[in-house]
């Protein structure tokens, strides 16, 4: 009840533009929507300027929160449709990934990603982590948001549903589709590397 | 065949079961993807981010309150004048239409008397306003258009003249009375009635008569152009103008009636010899 009231007068001073009440509103939300965008995105600095860009909207929108859901389940709402029109935007959009990235100490240093599997990692643990998201990007997208928001970032359905903007029931039937077309889509992946 | 058959459903029930294990542990894996913190660099930039839009949000709130601020002054003004509008606008009323000002100004007074003394003459007020000779511009006016009616014998008779339509009785002067008396019977309700040259006061005997010329002319659209007694016998007789007849067909005949011993005879039939076609009975 604290919270929520206290969550309720940060908003207020937020609304006026003050910046460390915002700070402080965003502060419990803003890694697992960091989060949310990378395993959308895929990309360190894609899910970093879509963070950007929606926690900007959020601030700047803020009067339009009219609490009919948690105000966290707002903001991953807002993240989860950047990312959605980021992916839109680049969709026709060669990707470019830069082989240059300066380290903390800034030196720049040259980075070769390598998505392929070797034939060790797909015999020994065919079902690792990168294998399971590679395989993750290969499934349609209504498939993907619905996995990576209740399997890897672990909200509820009805957090879920308030995120998509569609019904609980929804949500569960269509979360069992999608672990099937997950699961599908990595024996696909498998035997593809046994040829 | 067979052989091949069985063959394959084995492998198909070993690849489920493998599956079946595999989804768990797919699951396991997704559910331990390890979170990963966001990179300090964002902070930086995302602070700096915010610094800007705050002071942009803040510069909004004052724009928008300084426009509510600028919108309220505004409608304090709006009623106001409105108010005062209103205000006036009584005022002016009052003063034009019921005011105690009213009729003060000689100007407007001047510019008033002549066109509501000639439309009425009869205003007793006016005529007494301009009895009593007051020296501004409207009561002279006002004394002028009260002489009028004595002036205007002299146009009725040039009218006469130059008409010839009319017969008198006995000289000039008679039919140019007479012609005054036609102008009257034309603005006034009653006809009066004269004795010679001299009008009288119409007298019950009259409109006796009067009554009596109605009942033999009942039906006929006519109109009494004139009126003259006979102080001797103290008969009446009716100059009559004939328009319509019973079956409204136009007739636009003069007619002569006598009215004597409370009967009305048609005088041109009278002096023919005939018998009277109504009396009073």
């Amino acid at each position: 009840m604290a919270d929520v009231y206290n969550e309720a007068i940060l908003i207020e001073k937020a609304k006026s533009g003050d910046e460390a009440s915002f700070e402080l509103l965003i502060q419990n939300c803003k890694t697992k929507a960091y989060n949310t965008a990378l395993r959308y995105l895929r990309d360190e600095e894609d899910a970093m300027d879509v963070l950007q860009e929606s926690l900007i909207k959020v601030f700047r929108h803020l009067n339009k929160f009219k609490g009919d859901c948690k105000f966290d389940t707002w903001v991953y709402r807002i993240v989860v449709n950047t990312c959605n029109d980021f992916l839109r935007k680049n969709k026709n959009q060669r990707t470019n990934v830069s082989l240059y990235r300066t380290d903390e100490d800034g030196e720049t240093m040259i980075e070769i990603p390598d998505t392929a599997p070797t034939p060790s990692e797909v015999f020994d643990a065919k079902l690792t982590t990168s294998c399971v998201l590679n395989c993750l990007n290969e499934i349609p997208k209504e498939q993907k948001d619905i996995i990576i928001l209740r399997d890897i970032q672990g909200f509820s359905y009805e957090e879920i549903g308030q995120i998509l903007n569609c019904s609980m029931g929804t949500v569960k039937s269509r979360i069992n589709r999608a672990r099937q077309k997950l699961k599908q889509s990595i024996l696909e992946q498998y035997d593809r590397s046994c040829v | 065949m067979e052989k091949q058959s069985d063959l394959h459903n084995v492998t198909i029930d070993i690849d489920n079961e493998i599956l079946d294990n595999d989804m768990e542990k797919l699951l396991a894996i997704l559910h331990n993807v390890p979170e990963v913190e966001i990179p300090d660099r964002f902070e930086k930039r995302f602070s700096e981010a915010l610094k800007e839009e705050g002071s942009r949000i803040r510069k909004e709130r004052l724009a928008i309150a300084a426009n509510e601020k600028r919108k309220w002054y505004l409608k304090v003004a709006a009623t106001a004048a409105a108010c005062f509008v209103v205000v006036f606008a009584s005022v002016s009323m009052y003063n034009d239409v019921i005011g105690p000002d009213r009729g003060v100004n000689p100007a407007e007074e001047s510019a008033d008397a002549p066109m509501s003394l000639s439309a009425d003459m009869s205003n007793d007020n006016a005529a007494l306003d301009a009895s009593k000779g007051i020296d501004d511009a409207g009561s002279i006016r006002a004394k002028e258009e009260l002489t009028l009616p004595v002036e205007q014998p002299v146009t009725a008779m040039g009218r006469v003249d130059a008409e010839g339509s009319r017969e008198s009785d006995s000289n000039g002067q008679d039919a140019g009375q007479a012609e005054i008396y036609y102008g009257m019977q034309s603005s006034e309700a009653d006809t009066l009635c004269r004795e010679g040259s001299k009008y009288v006061a119409a007298t019950e005997e009259y409109w006796m008569y009067r009554r009596l010329v109605d009942e033999y002319l009942a039906g006929y659209e006519y109109k009494v152009t004139d009126c003259e007694r006979d102080s001797e016998t103290g008969s009446y007789l009716f100059e009559v103008h004939i328009l319509m007849d019973p079956e409204g067909q136009i007739v636009d005949e003069p007619m002569i009636l006598r009215g004597e011993q409370g009967e009305i005879h048609d005088s041109e039939k009278s002096t023919e010899g005939d018998e009277p076609q109504t009396d009073s009975d």
